[in-house]
């Protein structure tokens, strides 16, 4: 529509990857701020498809799937890839305890 | 910008009813006719409510009504030069979001006796969707305009049950009475017995963490621009799709 995108923490055209041309923004991952937990709650997916689910914080339960292998969620990896598991943690907490988490 | 043309809800708690005794055109109320509940005709969860209870007049069917003829006045308005700017038309339809309300079975599943009233009725509100869908198709080529024009199709979360087995999403357990688990027993659309298998094998409903909660379709179409059945993996969500548009 000829309107520019505003700046700051914002969304990211994907337009480059409808129209066939090289994608160059790109999420390091995406994160879904879920306030209810009956199958699990919050989640941060990555790229190259690692998918962090926060089944209970206070228990420190997490899993780890890798969504492009599994799209099932069937194995799960937390203990296989411990680095990736609390490097997703960490970036997946560093947003949900952000003054401003929807932003 | 805003809009120059906007038919329907204002609100969400409304447009759970398909039956709204009124709605809005252009910031001016309009009534449906035989439309009498002022919860709109919202069903219960079980959707178990005989066909076509609610009201008379499916707020679906008025705006595909309104829907079609915006495209037509937009493209005799362009026709006779009034108008050269494109339309964008942004369609947010009820469809097939429960509780579960349809003025019609579809004849498709109206007399097959795998399937209860509540999914008779949700697989006709899917049916309509897809229905609906090829009106709008169907308009946009009888105008000409169908390969100058980009469609897309998405949802809003991943599936939600308002038929079937949802008090067994709630109680977390499984047909055969077995407790789920978030291991090796998780409740799953293709094994709890929904009969449409909505998540298609993927665990958990909408609000939960797993991908049947947030794994959503995007469809585009393009023509010139994109090939028929490119897929990809780039990563995004919903907040993206107005910096892609803009």
């Amino acid at each position: 529509m000829g309107i520019g995108s505003s700046a700051g923490k914002d969304s990211i055209s994907y337009l480059p990857t409808l129209i066939e041309q090289t994608q160059e923004a790109e999420y390091e991952y995406i994160v879904v701020n879920n306030l209810f937990d009956r199958m699990g709650s919050s989640a941060l997916i990555a790229q190259d498809g690692w998918k962090l689910i926060e089944i209970d914080r206070k228990k420190n339960y997490f899993q780890l799937y890798n969504i492009h292998d599994d799209n099932e969620e069937r194995i799960e990896l937390s203990s296989q890839y411990p680095e990736i598991t609390s490097r997703l943690k960490a970036a997946l907490y560093w947003e949900l305890d952000s003054a401003r988490p929807d932003l | 910008m805003g809009w120059d043309f906007h038919e329907g809800y204002y609100d969400h708690q409304r447009a759970h009813g398909f039956y709204p005794p009124y709605l809005w055109l252009n910031g001016k109320r309009f009534e449906l006719e035989g439309n009498n509940d002022p919860n709109c005709g919202k069903m219960s969860e079980k959707g178990d409510e005989p066909v076509g209870s609610g009201g008379q007049t499916y707020s679906q069917n008025v705006f595909i009504e309104g829907i079609l003829a915006y495209i037509r006045r937009h493209a005799a308005s362009v026709q006779s030069g009034q108008k050269d700017k494109p339309f964008f038309l942004y369609h947010s339809t009820q469809l097939p979001h429960g509780p579960v309300a349809i003025p019609g079975l579809y004849p498709d599943f109206a007399d097959l006796p795998e399937l209860s009233l509540a999914e008779k009725k949700y697989a006709s509100m899917v049916k309509m969707l897809d229905d609906h869908g090829g009106l709008i198709m169907a308009e946009l080529k009888n105008l000409g305009i169908d390969d100058n024009t980009i469609v897309f199709f998405t949802s809003d979360n991943g599936h939600e049950l308002y038929y079937g087995p949802k008090p067994s999403y709630h109680s977390q357990t499984l047909p055969i009475g077995e407790k789920a688990n978030l291991t090796d027993k998780k409740w799953c659309s293709s094994e709890a017995g929904d009969v449409f298998d909505g998540a298609g094998g993927r665990a958990g409903l909408k609000c939960s963490g797993y991908q049947g909660g947030m794994q959503c379709p995007m469809i585009f179409r393009w023509p010139g621009r994109i090939a028929p059945g490119t897929q990809t993996n780039h990563l995004s969500a919903h907040y993206d799709f107005m910096a892609t548009l803009s």
